[in-house]
């Protein structure tokens, strides 16, 4: 009787385990829980470092690039205004900086003080409230820039070349998208061809627009007939050579510096509607300063372009330069 | 006494035929439910798609090559999604609509339907492509985002404008 009894609750026992392995196999809340949180973690991470690499990788540099071509052009425009050129190439990186972060110099917006309106929504502070705004509307990700420590610098180096300016920026900042967050220190650089802006030190020095094309002769391929197109085209020109009457970059013409930027020196010949007559070589820097009066005792007028209504000279260096030495006549 | 050790046998056998009845059953319900995975996987291929396909791999495209041919489309390095905000920047939606409808239609099953939504500066931009049901009696909607922006010559940039990719069955 004992044992018989014994059987009628092993089988209940069985089938009680069987119910609960079935339900704790089939309602295990914290498995299922945990399983469906993977995907959305790698979800979240991935669109985070998707949208940092975007950021980075293009975002800041598309930023910097029209914001620092806008500023260059303010730039021109707001020493036309003034008049003036700049003092220094410290004073060209600081008042570039403050047009590119915030569109305005000496703590004035240049489109209210000077009437400049390229900056407006083009600044990269405007830029960096933008993609913050939208990174938390869009994708719920913090970003934070520390724009009370950004740095940038403009310059020409062997880098870029005599034909374009480079813009670096240093800046801080992180990302915070919850489940992962980044902190980066970062410099970005964009290089901008100088092309098509217009000369500062032709527009102070005559009024006139002078816009930087570039020769197409090399050093080689000068003789009388490319320096009339040189001169008809207004076109520019970089020594190659090292030696160190070169001419000075187009940077250093923001700040009226004529000495030699060997890297980068580029320069034009002043053209018939700008000859007044004065005893000066034409090349432009040498005609609106003292930098090439001992480039040779004598100037030279060249036969085939120097007319009584043109009187066009050069230096001994850049008849030499320009290889027009059969045409020089004194 | 035999009889009751046969009951317990019987009661526990009916007992777990009722379980495994009642879990094939929940089973077969979730076998009707829509796939939600692929819904997402597909907003997401969409809009991963779109960001990372430039214009000169689609220009095969009659509809993309006619658009450079008539300069509306310029910069051939765009991606896909990049030139929809284009247009929209420009203010030329409807095309953007076409453009979006002639490069993603045919590739998007037909039993998925899909919306791109730009929001520019507050405007909502919304390009429609349903086959099947309304976006209101969706039995599974899933959405993706993406930030856009891009540049236009040297001196222009626009955005960054949201695009959403909704996709639902």
């Amino acid at each position: 009787m004992a044992i018989k009894s014994k059987k009628g609750v092993f089988f209940t026992f069985m089938a009680i385990l069987v119910v609960a392995v079935l339900v704790l196999a089939f309602s295990s809340d914290v498995y299922v829980s945990s399983k469906n949180e993977i995907p959305v973690v790698k979800s979240r991470v991935k669109t985070a470092d998707s949208y940092l690499r975007n950021l980075e990788g293009s975002y800041l540099k598309s930023s910097l690039y029209t914001s620092s071509y806008n500023a260059l052009n303010s730039l021109i425009l707001y020493m036309v205004y003034e008049d003036d050129f700049l003092d220094s190439e410290s004073d060209l990186n600081a008042k570039f900086k403050e047009v590119v972060l915030n569109g305005s110099i000496d703590g004035k917006n240049i489109n209210t003080k000077y009437n400049i309106g390229l900056m407006e929504e083009n600044s990269l502070i405007y830029r960096l409230d933008k993609i913050e705004e939208m990174s938390e509307y869009v994708l719920h990700i913090a970003t934070d820039f520390d724009k009370e420590n950004m740095d940038i610098v403009i310059f020409q180096s062997d880098d870029t070349g005599p034909w374009k300016v480079g813009v670096s920026l240093s800046l801080n900042f992180s990302v915070d998208a919850g489940v992962a967050s980044w902190n980066r220190t970062k410099t970005v650089s964009v290089t901008i061809s100088i092309l098509g802006f217009d000369d500062p030190l032709y527009l102070l020095k005559s009024g006139y627009p002078h816009p930087i094309k570039e020769t197409p002769f090399n050093d080689t391929e000068w003789n009388v007939d490319t320096l009339k197109e040189h001169i008809a085209d207004a076109t520019y020109r970089h020594e190659s050579n090292k030696s160190t009457e070169h001419s000075p970059s187009y940077l250093m013409r923001f700040y009226e510096s004529y000495s030699p930027s060997l890297c980068c020196g580029i320069e034009s010949m002043i053209n018939q509607t700008l000859a007044d007559g004065r005893y000066k070589s034409y090349v432009d820097y040498c005609f609106w300063s003292n930098a090439c009066d001992d480039y040779g005792a004598w100037l030279y007028n060249i036969t085939g372009i120097t007319t009584p209504s043109y009187p066009f000279k050069l230096d001994a260096y850049h008849v030499a330069q320009y290889n027009v030495t059969d045409e020089a006549t004194r | 006494m035999h009889k009751k050790a046969y009951f317990f046998t019987l009661d526990a056998f009916i007992a777990t035929s009722v379980i495994v009845i009642g879990i094939v059953l929940i089973n077969l319900a979730h076998a009707n439910k829509p796939y939600e995975m692929q819904t997402a996987f597909l907003s997401q291929d969409i809009i991963s798609a779109a960001s990372s396909i430039r214009i000169y791999e689609i220009s095969d495209n009659e509809y993309v090559n006619s658009s450079i041919a008539e300069e509306s489309i310029t910069n051939m390095q765009n991606t896909v999604l990049e030139q929809v905000g284009e247009f929209c920047y420009r203010g030329m939606n409807n095309t953007a609509g076409n453009f979006t409808e002639k490069v993603f239609l045919r590739t998007i099953p037909k039993e998925y339907n899909f919306q791109l939504l730009i929001i520019k500066d507050g405007d909502n931009i919304l390009f429609n492509y349903t086959k099947g049901r309304n976006i209101e009696k969706s039995r599974v909607l899933i959405s993706s985002k993406n930030i856009i922006f891009g540049q236009i010559g040297d001196s222009t940039m626009w955005g960054p404008y949201m695009s959403e990719v909704r996709a639902w069955q």
